[in-house]
């Protein structure tokens, strides 16, 4: 084993990167006077540039290791998951400002939680608008939906809508409760013992101020009212 | 789902309070909201407690305990999901009575009903309910 050879070896060692620092163990059969740095080394070595070896068969009685060969991917990976591009593409043709998606984001601190009570107003003008307890909130991305509870001539009814269906055409935040629900699912609510009843009276108090305050109840002023409340 | 045996409320004021199922018409397993089904009168409501005011004794006598009657299913416990996405579900099984051509045997209605009647040709009952969602 020549000096030459296991110096390059040694060179092959070293880390590439900013800065290496020579940590190995000195391998068996180098010499005790050891180059200090990577550029010392290559003084010694007279080039700069990397002498390729085949890999020394130490021990002849055990085969060399196996070199694995890494290919390059045949065609580039694609940027993103289709699934993700489409519902963020889709996201932006449903909710174009993001409002809905602030409102029941997790990062917001302001947003709205499970126990609130909220109203649903509709694009089309015959449908009534819906207010209830949200009692849960199923986080799916595009298919996020909210569940609404309420009671209707002294009957509990409960609607699941969807957070950016187009028919939707606001989301009021008619009360917040006073303090947080321990629980994201509020299905304790359908027991009797638990059963808010109806939120009518909320909701009809909630008008009244609003309609103080010079609230357009049907139009556009009145969706940006809703945002103001759930923002505050 | 409504089946065989299933106890529903009678939100009219045709004399029952509490139905049983024993048959759901047309090829179906379970009857859903509009569904018609063949039902027998378990309780009648109280002659003196009917209450609607105006409601006269002779209309809460139209049907008694053991008829067999024919009513359409008005709301379900079980949810059911429309085609914009949204899903409602009722905290009772309801039923209002009908007569063989399908005409509604009581004249008044209490309560909540589901939207779907419109849908399957029960638009009568739809007028004849205080609200629906």
């Amino acid at each position: 084993m020549s000096l030459r050879t296991s110096l390059s070896r040694f060179r092959d060692a070293i880390p590439v990167g900013p800065k290496p620092k020579i940590i190995q163990p000195r391998p068996p059969g180098v010499l005790a006077t050891m180059p200090k740095s990577l550029d010392q080394l290559l003084a010694q070595l007279g080039t700069k540039k990397a002498v390729k070896e085949k890999p020394i068969n130490r021990n002849p009685l055990k085969p060399p290791p196996k070199r694995i060969k890494v290919y390059k991917p045949p065609c580039p990976a694609p940027p993103n998951s289709v699934l993700s591009n489409f519902t963020t593409t889709q996201l932006k043709l449903l909710d174009p400002k993001g409002l809905r998606q602030r409102l029941f984001s997790r990062n917001n601190k302001d947003s709205i939680l499970p126990g609130d009570i909220l109203q649903i107003r509709f694009k089309d003008k015959n449908t009534e608008p819906f207010a209830g307890v949200l009692i849960n909130i199923r986080r799916r991305g595009l298919d996020t939906a909210i569940l609404l509870r309420n009671h209707l001539t002294r009957i509990g009814v409960e609607m699941w809508y969807k957070l950016y269906s187009p028919k939707i055409a606001g989301i009021d935040l008619v009360e917040r409760k006073e303090r947080r629900a321990r629980r994201a699912k509020l299905y304790y609510m359908r027991m009797p013992r638990h059963d808010k009843g109806s939120v009518e009276g909320v909701v009809t108090r909630w008008k009244k101020n609003r309609m103080l305050f010079g609230g357009d109840l049907d139009g556009d002023s009145g969706k940006k009212k809703g945002k103001k409340v759930a923002k505050k | 789902m409504i089946q065989l045996k299933t106890m529903l409320n009678c939100i009219d004021n045709s004399g029952a309070s509490i139905v049983e199922c024993i048959k759901v018409l047309g090829q179906k397993r379970h009857a859903r909201i509009g569904d018609r089904i063949v039902i027998v009168v378990q309780r009648q409501r109280a002659l003196g407690l009917s209450d609607s005011g105006h409601s006269n004794s002779a209309a809460a006598q139209k049907v008694r305990k053991g008829d067999i009657r024919h009513a359409v299913v008005v709301r379900t416990k079980k949810q059911l999901q429309r085609k914009d996405g949204s899903v409602v579900r009722f905290d009772d099984n309801a039923c209002v009575l009908v007569n063989k051509a399908g005409e509604p045997i009581g004249t008044r209605m209490n309560g909540v009903v589901g939207r779907e009647l419109g849908q399957k040709k029960w638009s009568k009952i739809l007028s004849l309910a205080p609200m629906h969602i």
